[in-house]
This record gives structure tokens, sequence and C-alpha cells, in this order.
């Protein structure tokens, strides 16, 4: 979890990717890089913690391409989109698909520097956020068929009576039913408990 | 010395009769001589006449009596005259020899054949025959002729008569100072014979009035080769009488009838004469007697006798001076204007000048020549207005094809900025990483030395971007050279390549082994292959993932080279393949229309040929041909 973020390059500019590398490494940064999206593909990061440095502008699989593949396949990696001037429709599609953010080629050292360390932190913050939630996974995966099916209908608002009727079973079951659900999810309030079925996306259902 | 016509020298002078008639008279003519000599006497014997000369028969003037006389006699009366010649010799022999023997002959040649006329032309055979006439033939009818009126003495005999010529010599010389005014010599061209001599006292007589006025120089006692030296150095100011010329001061006869010619050829002055013997061979003219007019008058008056009247009774007054004549072309050698001339005078042997006789060719020939220069000069204004038009319009051909160019780089400029962007971000970031290599201790002097040679590098790079860019937009004149085929291509896929990349458009071009090279200006060549090469991404636009373009090259013949360059676009209407390299003919929102109309201009002005076709299993494919600047061995 404490690893060192990890700068991901891809730009099909040998020279381009080189230099970027060398800038960030003796600025104290991670990097890899890869000449193409495919390259990237093909070997993905194995760690969570970083950014990806994109150029928009690449032969073969494109960076807005890439975008959308990561997308897919759950990528929490912020994509920060290196773009040449004028490149509107480029980069209103890649806002569009949730970039985190753009520079223009060539960037200052400073602009740099900035956007990528608010990249990483942003990349904290979603793996911390990520970390929660797969906690609360932990805990709802120690439920039983029956405590989840409990637990589904009490944070949809419903009745003890309602729910023993509807499971056919007594309100005395329920009752116990309830009390482990709110033990083995450790929360102490019903809200609290909305609260982690909102956030396992229970709700949308 | 009498010689008798023959009968086919009469009828040769009948020039009315045909030739089929000429040949029967001819057989007639025989006949009857036969037969008049066989009976000796005729029913219809023609009239016998005899033609008296004085001196040789072809002696001029009186070649010129005997001449004309004979030919009205016979055109007067062709078949009644049997007409005999002889000619009197001793008229030119000095010291008067006998002629009664010629007299003798005479008498008995004519004995038992009566002559009906005698003609007598000049003085010594008039005199002759009245001497012998009583004797000889008392009978016999003279007519006279030939001799000046005063030379005449007549026989009073009443068969005899007269037609003579009156000489006005003052006349003649006052012709001279009338026609040319500024006359003040004469030179008499006479001969040395006492006839001669005679005239000389005569024409003395008779210019002795106008002695003050005019100066005369007599060549009486001159050989003829004197007096051609004599009339060739004339003080200016001077004319020649031309009086006769029968015997020269050297006893030379000349009676040759070269003597005027000649003298006309030797002489520095106009020749005048009295008579229009030489009318016609170098005399000016004037008043003059006229032979042919005395002869008609002679044959008149002998045909009156033939006819049976007394001669006696036949009167003839001496005949003068014709109206005068002249000669045009000796008018206009001595600047006579003929405005001088008396009014009653005929110029003849006018010769049409060039423009009188060829008015309406020279009309004609002048229209066409002013036409031709009118035609020639517009024809070349024609060439100067088309020269500067050509230079103004290939001018604004150039400026178009600079536009061109423009242009597609303007299209282009995201790529090309990109393009540009990745060595310039990469010098960029080098730098920064220097400076924070720099700031460490001790600083990483390897990478620091990596990083400046990568500067470098991205430096260069940039740099040859811009320099390409440059090149194919240059505005200075064109320069003409040997291109290679495979570097033209290189270069247009350098700049079109980030363009192809940022539309996913894959671009190949297999290098051609040999070297191909054609004679343009790089940058030409350069703008009809990337002209080509838009007009196919922007066909592929809404084509297929599967986006390629492919350039060829390849020699064609041992003098050309097709390029191609094929795309996977979506082809081009069959009905357009043509059409779409005409200008502003534009299938894109946003095109010119000039990409493919210029790119057509190009080739062909290098001597090209370029055409659109669609390709078997999709795609348009462009081709176009060139010399090849060298043609491969």
């Amino acid at each position: 979890m404490t690893a060192a973020p990890t700068i991901h390059i891809v730009d099909d500019d040998a020279s381009f990717r080189t230099s970027m590398s060398r800038l960030l490494r003796a600025s104290g940064y991670q990097t890899t890089l890869y000449e193409s999206g495919d390259a990237f593909l093909k070997q993905p990061p194995d760690d969570n913690a970083g950014c990806i440095l994109l150029d928009l502008q690449m032969s073969g699989v494109q960076g807005l391409e890439l975008q959308e593949h990561l997308a897919r396949i759950g990528n929490i990696l912020p994509i920060i989109f290196l773009t040449a001037h004028g490149d509107i429709r480029g980069s209103v599609q890649a806002i569009k698909a949730g970039a985190e953010d753009f520079l223009p080629k060539p960037v200052s050292r400073e602009a740099l520097f900035e956007c990528v360390d608010r990249a990483l932190a942003r990349n904290v913050e979603q793996r911390q956020q990520q970390d929660r939630l797969s906690a609360m996974r932990s805990l709802a995966a120690r439920l039983t068929p029956r405590e989840a099916e409990v637990f589904s209908l009490v944070v949809r608002g419903k009745l003890n009576k309602q729910i023993a009727h509807e499971l056919g079973t007594s309100v005395r079951t329920i009752k116990a039913h309830r009390q482990a659900v709110m033990e083995k999810l450790d929360v102490k309030s019903i809200a609290e408990a909305v609260s982690i079925a909102e956030r396992l996306g229970m709700l949308a259902e | 010395m009498v010689r008798r016509q023959p009968a086919m020298f009469r009828v040769s002078r009948m020039p009315l009769l045909g030739r089929a008639k000429l040949r029967i008279l001819v057989v007639l003519a025989v006949l009857a001589l036969l037969f008049v000599a066989v009976s000796g006497d005729a029913i219809a014997a023609p009239k016998r006449v005899l033609l008296l000369h004085s001196f040789a028969q072809d002696f001029p003037p009186w070649s010129e009596y005997s001449k004309n006389i004979r030919a009205e006699l016979f055109q007067t009366m062709p078949r009644d005259i049997d007409l005999f010649e002889a000619t009197l010799e001793t008229a030119r022999m000095p010291g008067n020899p006998d002629d009664g023997p010629f007299a003798e002959y005479l008498g008995a040649l004519f004995k038992d054949r009566p002559l009906d006329l005698v003609i007598t032309i000049a003085a010594p055979a008039s005199k002759f025959f009245q001497r012998h006439r009583q004797r000889l033939f008392p009978k016999t009818p003279l007519l006279v002729t030939g001799m000046e009126q005063r030379l005449y003495v007549t026989s009073g005999d009443a068969n005899e008569t007269s037609v003579l010529p009156a000489i006005d010599f003052q006349a003649a010389i006052k012709n001279i100072l009338q026609v040319l005014p500024t006359t003040e010599r004469i030179a008499i061209v006479l001969g040395a014979s006492p006839l001669e001599r005679y005239w000389k006292e005569q024409i003395g007589i008779a210019v002795e009035p106008l002695r003050d006025r005019v100066a005369l120089t007599w060549f009486n006692d001159l050989s003829f080769e004197e007096m051609l030296k004599q009339v060739a150095n004339l003080p200016p100011k001077s004319a020649v009488f031309f009086g006769a010329l029968a015997v020269d001061a050297a006893g030379v006869p000349q009676n040759d009838g070269k003597v005027l010619p000649r003298l006309r050829a030797a002489s520095n002055a106009p020749i005048f004469s009295f008579e229009d013997t030489n009318f016609g061979a170098g005399l000016v003219g004037g008043p003059m007697l006229s032979i042919p007019e005395i002869s008609r008058r002679v044959v008149d008056v002998a045909a009156r006798i033939l006819a049976g009247e007394t001669a006696a009774n036949i009167r003839t007054p001496a005949v003068g001076f014709a109206a005068p004549r002249f000669d045009w072309r000796e008018l206009q050698r001595w600047g006579i204007e003929e405005a001088i001339l008396s009014p009653a005078s005929a110029v003849e042997f006018r010769q049409p000048t060039f423009w009188g006789e060829h008015r309406w060719a020279i009309i004609t020939i002048a229209s066409v020549l002013l036409l031709q220069a009118v035609l020639i000069s517009a024809l070349l204004f024609e060439r100067v207005r088309r020269r500067r038009a050509e230079a103004a319009s290939r001018q604004r051909f150039f400026e178009m094809t600079q536009m061109n160019r423009s242009l597609t780089v303007s299209a282009m400029s995201s790529s090309i900025a990109h393009e540009l962007n990745q060595p310039l971000g990469a010098i960029l970031n080098n730098a920064g990483a220097a400076e924070v290599l720099l700031a460490k201790s001790p600083p990483d002097i390897d990478q620091l030395r990596e990083i400046l040679a990568d500067i470098r590098k991205d430096d260069a790079r940039a740099g040859e971007i811009i320099g390409h860019l440059r090149g194919f937009l240059r505005t200075n004149e064109r320069s003409l050279g040997e291109v290679s085929i495979n570097r033209a291509i290189a270069d247009v896929l350098q700049i079109v390549e980030p363009e192809a990349a940022k539309r996913g458009i894959a671009i190949n071009y297999d290098h051609v082994p040999q070297e191909l090279s054609v004679r343009a200006d790089h940058v030409h060549l350069q703008q009809v292959l990337l002209n080509l090469a838009l007009n196919g991404m922007d066909a592929m636009t809404d084509a297929t993932p599967n986006r390629r373009m492919v350039f060829q090259a390849s020699q064609v013949s041992d003098a050309k080279v097709e390029v191609a360059v094929l795309d996977s676009g979506t082809g081009i209407p069959e009905h357009r393949l043509t059409e779409i390299f005409d200008s502003f003919v534009t299938t894109k929102q946003h095109g010119t229309g000039l990409g493919l109309s210029i790119a057509r201009t190009i080739v062909e002005m290098y001597g090209g040929k370029i055409w659109a076709e669609n390709r078997q299993h999709g795609g348009a494919a462009f081709r176009f041909v060139l010399p090849l600047a060298r043609s491969a061995a």
C-alpha cells in the first residue's frame, strides 16, 4: 500500500519519452516507459500507485483508445494527456472520457510537477477509497445468505413485519438476523448500514 | 543588171492570201510565164513596169522608196504587174562613166516586150532615162520620184510626170531649236559625193537666217569613223542633223543601213533628220518626209498611167514634210518635255511606263503587301500580347502553386505543430532534467553528457522539419534540376506522415532500387505528390479503419517513370475520373478544388501526363508519368 508511485509514460516518440522520464526521475519520481498503447496493454502495471502520462497523438493504438480501454478494465490510474496546441477536438473527447488533466507539449517543469503531484494525490485518495470499499466488501462477505437477504431488505426501509412476511418467517427470527447483520457489518445504526449498501452498489439494482 | 521579180517573190508579198491559195497562184504564174514566152503576145499580158534605181537597191534612203513602191504596187494591182528592176550603178562612179551600153542593153531587153511604165528613183536614173528615152523607149511613160523637187528638170515630154518630195531644211533646223531651245551647235552629217555637197549648199542657204542662233559644223570632209569620234565628243548644247551619207570623205560607201544606229550609239547629242527612213532607229523626230506617203502617191500615179491616162496630165505637187513625229524613247533620253512639241505632233514608240503597264498588278501587289504588313504587325502585336499574357499567367500559376502549398501546410498545421513539439518538448524536458541534476552534488556528469547529446539531436531534428517546410514553402525562383523520385517521395512522406498518423493512416513506400530522376523543380514534384497524398487521405476520412496509402514508382519505358499514389478510400465515381482534375472541382467541404488541377498543370508543364482510376478492391489510384532526365540504359 505504501509503495512509491510510478509514472507511466506512453509516447511513441523515443526522444520525448526519454527526456520526460529523465526529468521526472531526476526529481525523484519513478517512471516506466511504453513506446505505444499496445505495449502498455501488453504489460499493464501491477501496482495501482501512480499515474499515466499519455500522448494524445500516436500511430497505432491512440491515446483516446487506450483511455477507453483502461476505463473498461477498471483502471484507477489518473491519465494526464500530453497534447500539441490546438487539438481541441481530441481534448474535449478526453475530458468527457474522464481524463485527469492536460499538458501541452512542450510543457514547463513546474506545470508538469504540479500536474503530476495532483494526479498522484488523487490516485492516493482513490486508492484509499478503494481500500475502504474492499473492507466493506469483506464485511458484507461474512453475512450468511439469509442475513444478506435481510440486509438488502432492511436498507430499502422495509419493516421487520414486512420482511418476515416476505421471507415467510417470524418477526422474531428477522430481528435475530438483523442483529447479526449489524454486528457483522460493525454498524450501530440503520443509517450506517444504508451507507454501506449504497457504496457497495446494492441500491442501484 | 536587170532583175526580174520571180513569181514566188511576187506572191510572197500578198500577205492576205492563204498558203493553199499561194500554191495555186504560183502554178498559175508559172503557166502564165510559159504562155507569154511561147506566144510572144498575150491577150491579158501583165503591165510591164521597170523600177530603175540610181544606186544600189539597198541603198538608203532610196531603198525605202523601192521597198514601199514595190509593196504598194503589188497591193494595188497584184495580177497586172510584171515588175522589173534595174540599177544604174554609174551614179556612184566618179568621173561620169559612159552609160550608153547600159541603155543599149535595156533597149535590147525590152525591144519585143515594151514597157508600160518606167519609174525612176533618184536624179541619176531619171536623167539617164530622159537622155535615152527618145531613142529606146519613145512611148514608155516615165514617172520620176526619189529626188528632191529642186533637182528635177522636166523634159517637157507628155509621157513624163513626177511625184517629188520637197525638203524644207529651215523647218527641220527650226524644229531642233524648238525642241531643244538651248541648242547652240548643230553638226550636219553629210557625205562627200557631189550630190551631198550640193545639199550642203542648200542647207547652208536654208539655215542662213538662223546663223546668229546656231552654229553649224559640217562633216562632209570626214570619214565615217572620224564622224563617229566627233559626235561622241560634241560640246554641250549640241545636236546632230543627219542629212545623207552615201559616200564618206574616205570614199567608203555607207549604204549598209547601219549608219544611223552607229551614229546614235556614238553620239552624245540628239540626232535629227529630214526624212523618216531612220525614224525609230535613233532619230528624235520632227517634221520629216514620209517615204511611205510619197511611195503611196507614186503608186497612185502609176496606176493612173497604167490605166491609160497621159502622164503629163497628172500633176502632183511636191510632197512636203508630214506632220511631226517624235520617238518617245529619244524624248525621254534627252529630257524633252512633250509639252514643248507642237500640238500636231505624234509621239510614237511610247514605252508604257512600269506603272502604266502593270498598274493593276502593282496596286494588287502593293495591297497584298500592305495587307500582309498589317497582318504581320497585328500578329507580332498579338504575339507580344500573348507572351505578356503567358508570362502573367505563368506568374499567376506560380503564385497559385505557392498559395496551394501554403494552404496544404496550414491544413496540416496541427500535425506539423505536434511533429515540431516533439523535439522541442524533449529539449525542454532534457534542459529541466539537467538543471535538477546540476543542483545535486555531485552532479551526474555522464547523464548530463547524455542529455546534452540528446538536446543536440532533437534540435537538429526540429531544424530538419522546419527546413523541409521552408523548402516547400519557398517563394523564390524555381530551380530546374534533376530530381530523384525516391528522394522526392521520401521528403513528401516526412511532411505528410504526422498528418497521416493523426488520421490513423498507414503510409507505405517501397524505394525503387534504381535511381530514377526527372527534370523538374524539386518543390513542384513534391507539391504534386503532396496534393495527391492529401487528396487520398481526405478520400479515406469515411473509410474503413484499415486506412492505407501506398506510393509506388516504376520505370515504364526507356524514357519514362510512372508514380502512383494508391489509397483505400471510397474511390471516385466513374464519370468524374477526368473532371476531378479541373479547377474548382471539389468533393470536399473545405477544399479549394485546386489541388489536383495544380498537380495536373505541373505534370503537364514537365511534359508528363496524370490520370486517376479506381482500384479493383476499393480505393483510387492516381498515377502520373514524367520523362526521365536520362533514359536508363
